[in-house]
């Protein structure tokens, strides 16, 4: 893997999971990050084989044990050392603490989960983050131990697991092949029973012998039971759980149905009379177990998203001990005041203080700053920036959950819980829709009694099975999760699928300037005078560490040429000697003032100040041969994307702390009426809020500045690059550099909203028409049972096939 | 008639078969990562050269 190490350090680089090696690859599914194939074919490896205890114990990283299922598994919640390494202290004697837990699929377990506080005595709230199945759940131990929490959750049908990410990719990874069978069981048992049910259909209009159509309904009976044992139960255990509770669950409905269907099979089948539902059970628990499936994968495409940000922070610290000798430990076993030693290159395990060294840190993670920062003893590094120069000692300030990485990680986590209130509303419909039902079904019981109990029973299978709000209750979150998971394949970070709504309803956009339609960085836009000691120029700049004198480097055909006696002048600028010539290179005065025909150049860098631009003057032998007028230039695709834009008919202005000259000339370049220069960040706060009174507003911005602003528009959209404040304050947040992602951004959310409509009007009709017919006896259960997992299948498929975010699929 | 007595279980006895070794699939984690055995076969000169 040596050769690998040689890979060039980009500002976007992150560790690999198995050798530590920075890559720019993106992290595979399971969350990991590697960068390479067979970094990624031995962390597997390792893992298959069970050695990860083992391995952890060579690399220094604790890594905790895997959750079992039993009974006794719950007093380990109990420890003291749990709570003091997991939970939250939220106020005197009340603890928050992560649980991951098993089982969650849908909007119907949020709404069960919540309601945890009743169920449980001693919890005062608990949310659940669908898309992680993250339960957050603030308690009194003292009340309500932890081992009593989680015995309820996993009454409820939730298995409760401690939130630690290594045993989640375990967990995960289980649940996915106990899903997998599932369904492999149920697929085949449902083409089998289809192909006898054939016959039989067949039979019924054809002729049959009897006692053939007899061993084939018998065959069905047998053949369907591994379907309804193994790959049916979790309907049945959702169903259980929600009877114990008193809630109505959408499992409720769905194991009446498969129930009634299967038990009215069989006695039809001994009976030898009547139909026999079996192929239509089958199929249906193969659809509903399909269906889920595909959500649980969109949900899982979400949460390692997020993730991501949370995996930027080293897990091997090197830590020096008292006698100066160095060990590496795991990352969270990092105490306050531990001295940590940074290498070059490395990211920082932890937040601290500079004791020693002195470098460059590379803090673009959470300033957006492009340029790394110079730091000095005494200076304050953070988890996740970049060790960019020499080795930096560092003594430990926050670790773990307290520093900025993961403050920002849990802001983003927390704004990532709150929910469209279009998707809260079909849940307590669905809820009332179960209910509903039920007592729909007993009154068409009792109701159809004269014309007799087959009958009567019959209307009622049909009814419940049709009444389920499948359709309905899947539209909106699979839609929503859909759209998402294409806006992250298009590195478009939507948070919350309430933000997805309110994009639609946007009619304003306000830019920030610097940065976002900008570049943000500084580059040579004029140059007067000699051309050909740009080389020069270039080579003395290379050993300068700022704006300037990197849009000085850059630009120009690389020649290397030697600079020597290099001087800086902080503040003025820099001298030093290249291919025999002495160079001055600086601002305009302090260069005029080292030369003899300085005043003329120095008067026409006052014209290019005015236009806006950065001026600086390049002297040969104490004579002056160049001007250079710096400038933040237009982002390439700048003037589509607001072309794009303002063709949706959204109306656009440009606010930016910025200079008045130059935030004019920008926005006549780009075609955009309404400006203003020299606004504070409360300025921008306050045009957001006026704008918001009689429309809706979307805040486009990156920096610190602006993140007041995001978090106050009905949409705040950071861009690529941006600062951490900003990232955090956003609902949406653009990871790819340029801007043709907010003009993505508005026509995939316009699209999904589309889709969700749709969505929701064919589940209404579908229940509306299928309950009424069910009732007056039209609609058999057979016709219902196919039917549902029909109706399902289209709102499955029309989420996964319209077009929302980036090119059709 | 009596084919179908003779053929019915043993199309039921391919079908177990299937399932079966499906399930022996899934245990072993073939299925568990799609993606990655088409990436690591591209992967594998690398691996060699080094």
């Amino acid at each position: 893997m040596t050769s690998l190490q040689t890979i060039s350090l980009e500002q976007s680089s992150r560790a690999c999971t198995y050798c530590g090696t920075r890559t720019r690859r993106a992290a595979s599914a399971s969350g990991h990050l590697f960068c390479c194939n067979g970094c990624e074919t031995a962390h597997r490896l390792i893992r298959e084989a069970g050695l990860n205890d083992g391995f952890a114990t060579v690399l220094g990283e604790a890594r905790p044990a895997r959750p079992r299922e039993d009974a006794q598994s719950f007093q380990a919640f109990d420890d003291p050392g749990y709570l003091a390494e997991h939970g939250r202290e939220h106020s005197a004697g009340v603890y928050a603490v992560d649980l991951v837990l098993e089982g969650v699929h849908c909007a119907g377990c949020l709404w069960l989960l919540e309601k945890l506080p009743r169920l449980c005595h001693g919890v005062s709230s608990a949310r659940l983050n669908l898309a992680q199945a993250r339960l957050t759940v603030v308690f009194e131990p003292a009340r309500a131990p932890l081992s009593k929490v989680t015995e309820t959750l996993s009454r409820l049908g939730y298995a409760a697991h401690p939130a630690r990410d290594a045993s989640r990719l375990d967990m995960r990874r289980r649940q996915d092949r106990v899903m997998l069978m599932r369904m492999g069981v149920a697929f085949a048992v449902a083409a089998n029973v289809m192909l006898m049910a054939v016959a039989l259909y067949c039979g019924d209009r054809f002729g049959i012998a009897p006692e053939v159509r007899r061993f084939l309904r018998w065959a069905s009976l047998v053949v369907t039971l591994p379907s309804l044992l193994f790959s049916a139960l979790p309907f049945f255990r959702g169903a259980w759980a929600a009877l114990r509770t008193r809630t109505a669950h959408i499992d409720l409905a769905l194991a009446l149905s498969l129930g009634a269907g299967y038990l009215q099979g069989i006695v039809n089948t001994v009976r030898n009379s009547g139909a026999i539902y079996f192929d239509s059970v089958t199929a249906l628990v193969f659809a509903l177990l399909a269906s889920r499936y595909v959500h649980q994968r969109k949900q899982r495409q979400a949460a390692d998203a997020t993730e991501l940000l949370a995996a930027l922070a080293p897990s091997v610290a090197h830590r020096r001990g008292e006698g100066g000798a160095v060990t590496d430990v795991a990352s969270a076993s990092v105490v306050l005041g531990d001295i940590i030693e940074v290498r070059a290159g490395e990211a920082f395990p932890v937040d601290g203080e500079v004791l020693a060294g002195s470098g460059c840190v590379d803090t673009a993670l959470l300033s957006g700053e492009s340029e790394p920062v110079d730091v000095r003893a005494g200076d304050a590094v953070h988890a996740g920036t970049i060790c960019a120069g020499a080795m930096l000692l560092v003594r430990a300030t926050a670790t773990g959950g307290d520093t900025r990485l993961a403050r920002l990680t849990r802001t983003m986590q927390a704004a990532a819980t709150t929910r469209a209130e279009i998707i809260e509303l079909t849940d307590r419909f669905g809820a009332y829709f179960v209910i509903g039902a039920s007592l729909l079904a007993a009154a068409t019981v009792i109701a159809a009694w004269p014309l007799g109990a087959d009958i009567a029973i019959d209307r009622a299978i049909a009814l419940l099975i049709v009444a389920c709000p499948c359709a309905l209750g899947l539209a909106t979150p699979l839609a929503m999760s859909s759209a998402m998971a294409a806006a992250a394949r298009q590195r478009i970070l939507i948070k919350t699928s309430a933000a997805l709504e309110r994009l639609t309803r946007v009619e304003t956009v306000i830019f920030d300037k610097t940065g976002t339609l900008t570049e943000g960085r500084l580059t040579v836009a004029h140059w007067f005078g000699e051309r050909d000691v740009r080389d020069a120029v270039r080579a003395l700049e290379g050993h300068v560490n700022h704006p300037v004198a990197r849009a000085l480097e850059h630009g120009g055909e690389a020649r290397p040429l030697i600079a020597s006696q290099v001087k800086q002048h902080p503040g003025l600028g820099v001298t030093g000697v290249v291919g025999g010539a002495h160079l001055i290179i600086g601002a305009p005065h302090w260069v005029a003032a080292n030369t003899a025909n300085g005043k003329l150049w120095e008067e026409m860098a006052g014209d290019l100040a005015q236009q806006g631009m950065t001026p600086v003057l390049v002297a040969k032998n104490h004579e002056v041969v160049a001007l250079a007028g710096l400038a933040d230039r237009l982002r390439d695709d700048a003037r589509e994307t607001v072309a794009a834009l303002q063709a949706r008919g959204l109306i656009l202005s440009l606010v930016s702390g910025d200079d008045p000259r130059v935030v004019s000339r920008v926005a006549r370049q780009l075609g955009i009426e309404r400006f203003e220069a020299l606004a504070s960040p409360e300025r921008k706060l306050a045009i957001v809020r006026d704008l918001e009174t009689h429309s809706s507003v979307a805040m486009v911005g990156d920096g610190v500045n602006d993140a007041a602003a995001l978090a106050a528009a009905t949409v705040g959209i950071a861009v690529h690059g941006g600062a951490e404040a900003s990232m955090a304050a956003a609902d949406v947040y653009i990871d790819r550099p340029g801007l043709a992602a907010i003009a993505d951004t508005f026509q995939g959310a316009h699209r999904a909203g589309r889709v969700v409509r749709i969505g929701i009007a064919f589940g209404l009709i579908y229940n509306v028409i299928g309950v009424y017919l069910a009732v007056s006896g039209v609609v058999t259960p057979l016709m219902a049972a196919l039917l549902m997992p029909a109706a399902s299948l289209t709102v499955v498929t029309l989420a996964h096939t319209m077009r929302t975010f980036g090119a059709r699929r | 008639m009596s084919t179908l007595y003779v053929l019915l279980p043993l199309a039921l006895f391919g079908a177990g078969a299937w399932t079966i070794t499906f399930l022996w699939c899934v245990r072993n984690g073939q299925m568990d990562d799609l993606e990655g055995s088409a990436w690591r076969m591209l992967g594998d000169d690398d691996e060699n050269a080094q």
